[in-house]
């Protein structure tokens, strides 16, 4: 978890039309990415997300709790928020991945990574990185 | 520490060398997720290769879409790393 959000914090500020709002005009400040990245690791739920983006994560989501209750009806559901059927298959990629080295993870006890910044709680990095 | 045997930087030879050189060259150490499959060389290659392939390479999902799935699902498993 902390590794990934580390990478979500390197490409949130470039990225940021694609997942927060299509029509923003202006890059997020330091401090609002920062936000995003502590709100994703707490609750992703909470975030300010656009709606296409919003309703991938909630494909990731159901892929990763009941990947047998998938039905056509999800692919429907994404297609019609905006996604071709190449994002669509990337995206199931990505959650196979990550649910993939998940369990290498857990399964074999790697250990957190030092000195990597404390994503999800506390109000500032640097201040939560010093801990 | 993980849970099984893993082979420290200073001892790793041929294929495993040259996978632990390219991850210093790329983040600046080898991860400790990296580390973990070192003792199958190929896999861990393998592995890198998909890791790289899907999050790294083309896709109409931009980098942030993609690693904020990564940490969707990560959280959703209740994962630390």
């Amino acid at each position: 978890m902390r590794a990934h959000a580390n990478d979500l914090r390197a490409e949130v500020e470039e990225d940021w039309r694609s997942i927060v709002n299509e029509a923003t005009e202006r890059e997020p400040t330091a401090a609002e990415a920062d936000a995003f990245v502590h709100q994703a690791v707490q609750d992703w739920h909470g975030c300010s997300l656009r709606p296409a983006a919003r309703v991938l994560m909630e494909f990731a989501e159901r892929v990763t709790l009941a990947p047998a209750a998938c039905v056509a009806a999800d692919i429907t559901n994404l297609r019609s928020a905006g996604w071709s059927d190449a994002a669509i298959h990337d995206a199931a990629q990505v959650v196979a991945y990550f649910n993939y080295i998940n369990r290498i993870a857990d399964a074999l006890g790697v250990e957190p990574e030092d000195g990597l910044p404390h994503w999800g709680a506390g109000d500032s990095v640097s201040e939560s990185a010093t801990r | 520490m993980a849970w099984i045997r893993t082979i420290p930087s200073d001892e790793a030879q041929g294929p495993l060398k040259q996978l632990f050189d390219a991850a210093l060259l790329r983040a600046g150490r080898v991860f400790n997720i990296v580390r973990v499959q070192s003792l199958n060389p190929p896999v861990l290659k393998a592995g890198i290769g998909l890791y790289q392939a899907v999050m790294i390479g083309p896709s109409e999902l931009s980098r942030a879409l993609r690693e904020l799935l990564a940490v969707v699902v990560s959280k959703t498993n209740g994962c630390h790393y």
